[in-house]
């Protein structure tokens, strides 16, 4: 067992009124728990204001909880976030993102030239993009160097922060690719989060849904998918818009 | 003319930014029959955002039409004098973007707003405005017309702001509605509802619609015939059905099968 | 387009004062200190072109390594400031809390003195060497480059790469260093641009009032010094060093804002 969540809280104060009233209390996390098994592909799905990205930074680490325990029995952790034009240092080269983990580590410079060279391959983007800088890339290349960077730290689990929302769709089915092949071949533990449901059944084999920053309903995404017992799970799942062929 | 609302003809449009210059359009040609909702569907860069804009006139300065025509009820749109643009934008043509939050006007109420598009083309009282304003709130199915009226814009969800963006458009009754992407910023409970709003009004108020999007789930719900559109071009139109069962373009094929691919 | 032109014109002429600075053994014609007391006060002609003071000194000469001072107090004098302001900027911005409001609070006394009359109050006190000046100019003139590091650390510190950094383990010391001093300095370069030019005007000054620069040591401001008294009879004692100081600090402001144009651009 990689994540083990128990009754974990997280509220915000927001804001405070000029008259020296009460601050309003947001609950983003209120009471979660859950279990991510080692290997799995869990995927957590939600609306905004579900509460699932705060959840995702607490289990990172780049939030405490306010009550509630949070377990991560590995240290060899890392993360993809969503907005490719965020996650990458505009200032640094494309080598130097990418070996950023390794550099922390201390590791041998000619080591870490074979690593990224490796790296490079396996998200497949071309070899001379090491010298470049992200603005000389698409949404989709970047995520691939925000890939390549967490993969080279030899993590055991990746926290995938809606890693496709902000690309094309074609793009987001070659990156869902690439991070299936990545689990398969690195035996890798995913926390995929994401509001878009189809994206959610295309690569997660367990799914909990949140809302109010609670778990209303989890399970094998098998059985999610295809027998809701949520009212409310029902209802995100009927407002997918599939492909419908039928007269208009 | 006849039966067609909008005629876009070899529509080209060039982007000028600190000495780079970018085709963004390049022949775009399609035409809108009266009634019928046609869907624009493309990814980003594709040009469909600058159509939208081109037929209202609306592209940022550093844009220049080089050629085509684009034909409203007959009316060449690009030669058209400014102030009777003036008067067709809003009134017989309306627009709902993608973001309603930057599309209303933080310091005002909607109510106000909502009235302030109701005077700029119809002649009436403030009293019999705000008549007609509360009367599309409930339209558009938003619940207590009357305390949304006095609301301002961020005391408001995001699903409620559009619907009131909805109802700001129809609100003069267009001949052409243009929504870009209305439902691409929504939470997806939320933004099933406004897709079900849309669908009811656009059948009851008659309006023929341009549905831009990058989703062909909500295109393929929405419209009648759709034109896919690839790097400033559409590159394949025609019935929805058809296209969608039987693509002949590459483009529109690869398309079809990543959203095929993440369904069930 | 006129914008373009201006901003040439002062790059070559920046150009032109480094090269003085740096080559005034070979421009100026004459040792600056060298006196003559037969050409005293001559006016400018073939031989002084800038004519000559009250001791029979070059103008031009001296104008010529017054440069060197005007533009190393310039740069030292920024150097000091930017270092210290990046220091407390990037400390009060990154961590926040108490540590941001006393850091601040101190930013915001230091704003309250009258800065001129600080350094003329330093300099009364200490010795008027050109180290002291530079040093005094920069030790009060940090505050700016503190405030916009610490406005850019603000938000640069929610950025998704600070966040991966941190969770790859990087220490507070690195990601400040490596990645949010870079992307903070942008409108650091424009203040300290700009800066130059404020701190050549200190320095000319303190030399005008005859606390910054001594003679025999050149510099823009104290020939200025030597005009005042003779302003009558010997208008190039005034105009020549004036003109230096007005064209180098118009040249640095010009080509501040135009820096500022192209690292934060505007949105039509």
């Amino acid at each position: 067992m990689i994540v083990k969540c128990e009754d974990v809280k997280k509220y915000f104060s927001a804001g405070r009124g000029y008259a020296g009233q009460r601050n309003s209390v947001v609950k983003a996390v209120d009471g979660v728990s859950l279990k991510i098994e080692k290997g799995a592909a869990f995927g957590l799905v939600g609306e905004s204001g579900s509460g699932k990205t705060t959840l995702g930074r607490l289990i990172l680490g780049s939030l405490k909880p306010d009550s509630g325990r949070i377990e991560v029995n590995t240290d060899r952790l890392n993360v993809i976030f969503q907005d490719p034009h965020n996650s990458l240092d505009p200032k640094m080269k494309v080598f130097d993102i990418m070996a950023e983990g390794l550099v922390l580590t201390g590791m041998k410079r000619s080591l870490i030239k074979d690593r990224v060279g490796q790296i490079v391959e396996m998200v497949k983007l071309p070899p001379d993009s090491l010298n470049k800088y992200p603005h000389q890339f698409s949404g989709g290349q970047r995520q691939r160097i925000a890939i390549g960077r967490a993969v080279l730290t030899n993590p055991e689990f990746i926290v995938c922060d809606e890693p496709v929302s902000s690309l094309d769709i074609t793009v987001q089915l070659q990156i869902l690719e690439l991070l299936k092949d990545i689990r398969k071949k690195l035996a890798m533990t995913y926390l995929f989060i994401s509001h878009d449901l189809r994206v959610i059944r295309f690569i997660s084999d367990r799914v909990a849904v949140m809302r109010h920053g609670r778990i209303i309903e989890e399970g094998p995404a098998s059985e999610i998918y295809s027998n809701p017992k949520e009212s409310y799970t029902k209802t995100l799942l009927d407002s997918v818009p599939e492909i419908s062929i039928k007269a208009k | 003319m006849g039966n067609m609302v909008l005629e876009v003809r070899s529509l080209a449009v060039r982007i000028n930014n600190h000495g780079i210059s970018n085709k963004v359009l390049d022949g775009v040609a399609f035409e809108i029959n009266k009634g019928e909702v046609f869907g624009l569907v493309g990814e980003s860069g594709s040009g469909k955002t600058m159509t939208a804009l081109s037929i209202l006139k609306l592209l940022p300065r550093s844009a220049v039409i080089e050629a085509g025509d684009i034909l409203f009820c007959g009316e060449n749109v690009l030669t058209m004098a400014e102030d009777r643009l003036r008067r067709i934008r809003g009134g017989s043509i309306a627009m709902v973007f993608q973001e309603p939050s930057t599309s209303l006007d933080p310091v005002f109420t909607v109510g106000y707003q909502i009235k302030e598009a109701v005077h700029a083309h119809q002649d009436l009282s403030d009293m019999a405005a705000k008549e007609l304003a509360i009367e599309f709130l409930e339209r558009v199915h938003i619940p207590e017309p009357h305390r949304i009226y006095q609301c301002y814009p961020h005391q408001l969800s995001g699903g409620t702001k559009q619907r009131i963006m909805i109802a700001m458009a129809l609100i003069n009754k267009p001949e052409l509605l243009i929504l870009d992407e209305p439902t691409t910023a929504l939470d997806v409970t939320i933004q099933a509802q406004i897709l079900d709003l849309l669908e009811e009004i656009i059948s009851e108020e008659k309006v023929s619609a341009l549905f831009i999007s990058h989703d062909l789930g909500i295109i393929s719900r929405m419209c009648g015939r759709v034109g896919v559109m690839y790097q400033g071009r559409i590159v394949e139109s025609g019935l929805k059905d058809l296209v969608l069962a039987h693509p002949k373009d590459p483009y529109t094929i690869s398309l079809i099968e990543s959203t095929k691919a993440l369904s069930r | 387009m006129l914008k373009n032109k201006m901003v040439f014109v002062s790059l070559v002429f920046i150009l032109a004062i480094l090269l003085f600075a740096v080559f005034a053994p070979f421009i100026a014609p004459y040792d600056p200190a060298r006196i003559d007391a037969d050409s005293v006060l001559t006016g400018p002609a073939p031989d002084h072109i800038f004519g000559t003071d009250t001791l029979g000194r070059d103008v031009f000469s001296r104008i010529v390594y017054g440069s060197r001072i005007s533009l190393s107090i310039g740069f030292i004098a920024v150097g000091i400031a930017v270092l210290i302001g990046m220091f407390f900027g990037s400390i009060a911005g990154y961590y926040g809390g108490r540590i941001d409001s006393a850091i601040m609070r101190f930013v915001d006394i230091m704003l309250c003195f009258p800065t001129f009359f600080l350094i003329l109050a330093v300099i009364a006190f200490l010795d008027p060497s050109i180290i002291t000046i530079m040093a005094v100019i920069g030790f009060t003139g940090w505050m700016g480059v503190a405030r916009l590091i610490r406005a850019e650390i603000l938000t640069l510190k929610e950025r998704d790469f600070v966040a991966v950094s941190k969770i790859m383990g990087a220490s507070d010391r690195w990601i400040i260093l490596r990645h949010l001093i870079p992307n903070a300095i942008g409108p650091v370069l424009v203040n300290a641009t700009l800066g130059v030019g404020g701190a050549i005007l200190v320095e000319s000054a303190l030399s005008f009032l005859g606390i910054g620069v001594q003679p025999p040591t050149p510099s823009w401001g104290n020939i200025l010094m030597d005009g005042k008294s003779t302003l009558g009879v010997a208008w190039w004692l005034t105009i020549f060093p004036g003109l230096f100081i007005l064209f180098t600090v118009l040249a640095y402001n010009i080509l501040g804002a135009a820096l500022r144009d192209i690292l934060e651009p505007r949105l039509n």
